[in-house]
């Protein structure tokens, strides 16, 4: 399991690759599809999860809609065309901020692309 | 596990009761911690053992955590448009005032409107965030007030001199008030809270030693009367002005005096008596008022004895806003009345008419009213004098 640090700073691009790729979601069925995809090493904590939907749906990068299911009501977030357009942004600049972490902590010294 | 909906109401006032305001967040929480119950507990374990099991997960020390967690996220972004808010409307405010301050200084145009604009931009929103913002600021609670107490201050002095600029009432009263607790309120808390840190010692020294000669030069800027020597020359004027007066006036009695019928038969002539005295009546009531002295005393008194010459706030109460026979209420429906007069008995006669809309009785000090009173006054008589000596011809 990664440390919380390392997930906090990505935790906004997870929810919103997942919710591009996966339709409409609630917060319990995020939380569970993080832990199968990456086989328990990620698990997004309930007190991360929810104070972020609720930025980015104020962002309007996410919006929510409600079910009620008995006496409690489910709030399905489903990603909005700003999501899209962020969302392939932050994944572009993680990769790159990989590639960059990559050379910096000298797992594959790479000197033709350092000179890039 | 199905959940019953006594499971679920015990949940939702657990989730209450921790201290989660948000309706989102109890509905969120509510659904997450349903689902994880009905999901991962072990056939017949004890709900309420396994919700007890579950809950830490949510949290490091309570639950509230996620109220709070959620409440800064979403007040992150307003506090940095917050800040570039403060910076820009800092900067024009300044620019403004600054600009203002020359134009006004070189008589140019516009002046008074940059004063204005900068002076409330930088009391209505520079200031009030910076309020906001300190209190968002790691420092202590005493710091916190300490500030904002000086912050108001200057939201008070900002707007005194822009009702100052503006001849408005009350600028007096908020400049002087503003300038006063600054000096003796503010400065001296921000020393004693501030001096007894080793690493602010030195920059509330210098602070304290800078603030007490800007608030010194403002409290001697706040001389707001009339210079001794402008005052000397209205009293010049206004002795000069009555003495030509009483003049003319004795001189209209000799006409008087040659023929009855020039007081009896002419209304302009009863119209200018009348103006006359009313005028007469309003000063020295003006002037028992404000001095608080006898009517009879009122009277005889020459202008460089009246105490209260420079006088506003009384004025305001007696003459302005009052409605009895010596207000400027009064005052105007006696000048309309002997100006509809003149148009009727001398048409196209413009220089008999009383100009009353280029006199300054609102928002100003006695001096200055008793001055254009008796200049009302002299513009009757000389027009009662000529109309007199043409009939006498």
């Amino acid at each position: 399991m990664y440390s919380s640090e390392l997930i906090k700073g990505t935790l906004k691009t997870i929810i919103l690759k997942l919710l591009k790729n996966n339709g409409k979601m609630y917060g319990y069925e995020i939380t569970q599809r993080v832990k199968e995809l990456t086989n328990n090493k990620i698990q997004i904590t309930e007190g991360a999860l929810y104070p972020t939907l609720h930025l980015l749906e104020k962002e309007g990068e996410v919006e929510a809609e409600t079910e009620t299911i008995g006496k409690r009501v489910r709030k399905y977030y489903t990603i909005t065309p700003k999501g899209k357009v962020t969302v392939d942004l932050k994944v572009n600049e993680f990769v790159d901020f990989m590639n960059t972490m990559k050379f910096l902590l000298d797992f594959e010294l790479d000197v033709g692309h350092a000179a890039k | 596990m199905q959940l019953s909906d006594e499971h679920i109401a015990f949940i939702l006032d657990d989730i209450k009761a921790k201290g989660i305001v948000i309706e989102d967040l109890q509905n969120n929480l509510l659904d997450h911690i349903c689902c994880i119950v009905e999901n991962e507990m072990p056939e017949g374990e004890d709900f309420y053992k396994f919700y007890g099991c579950i809950m830490p997960r949510f949290f490091k020390k309570d639950l509230k955590e996620i109220e709070e967690e959620t409440n800064n996220l979403l007040t992150f972004k307003n506090y940095y448009a917050m800040k570039s808010t403060v910076k820009i409307s800092g900067i024009i405010s300044a620019f403004l005032i600054l600009s203002g301050s020359i134009f006004k200084t070189m008589h140019w145009p516009g002046a008074g409107f940059m004063i204005m604009l900068g002076g409330l931009l930088f009391s209505l929103i520079f200031v009030p965030l910076m309020i906001v913002l300190k209190f968002k600021d790691d420092e202590t609670t005493t710091d916190k007030w300490v500030f904002t107490f000086g912050f108001v201050l200057a939201i008070v002095a900002a707007l005194g001199i822009i009702f100052k600029v503006f001849h408005w009432p009350y600028a007096n009263f908020g400049m002087r008030w503003s300038v006063t607790l600054f000096l003796f309120g503010y400065i001296p808390l921000y020393y004693f809270t501030r001096i007894r840190r080793p690493e602010t010692k030195f920059n509330t020294t210098i602070n304290m030693v800078l603030m007490m000669a800007c608030g010194g030069m403002m409290y001697a800027l706040f001389n707001l009367h009339p210079s001794t020597g402008v005052q000397e020359s209205v009293n010049a004027s206004y002795d000069f002005m009555q003495q030509h007066t009483i003049q003319v006036c004795k001189a209209n009695e000799v006409l008087y005096a040659k023929k009855a019928s020039y007081l009896t038969s002419n209304r302009f002539g009863q119209s200018s008596i009348n103006l006359y005295q009313k005028i007469d009546s309003i000063k020295a009531f003006l002037i028992a008022s404000t001095d608080k002295i006898p009517l009879e005393k009122a009277k005889q008194i020459s202008l460089s004895d009246v105490q209260g010459v420079n006088d506003n706030a009384s004025l305001r109460n007696v003459f302005e806003n009052s409605s009895n026979e010596f207000s400027l209420q009064a005052l105007e429906r006696e000048i309309y009345a002997y100006n509809e007069l003149v148009a009727e008995l001398f048409p196209g006669n413009q220089e008999k008419l009383i100009a009353i809309n280029q006199l300054q009785f609102r928002n100003t000090i006695l001096s200055v009213v008793l001055y254009q009173l008796s200049q009302v006054q002299w513009q009757v008589v000389s027009s009662e004098n000529s109309y007199l000596a043409a009939l006498s011809d």
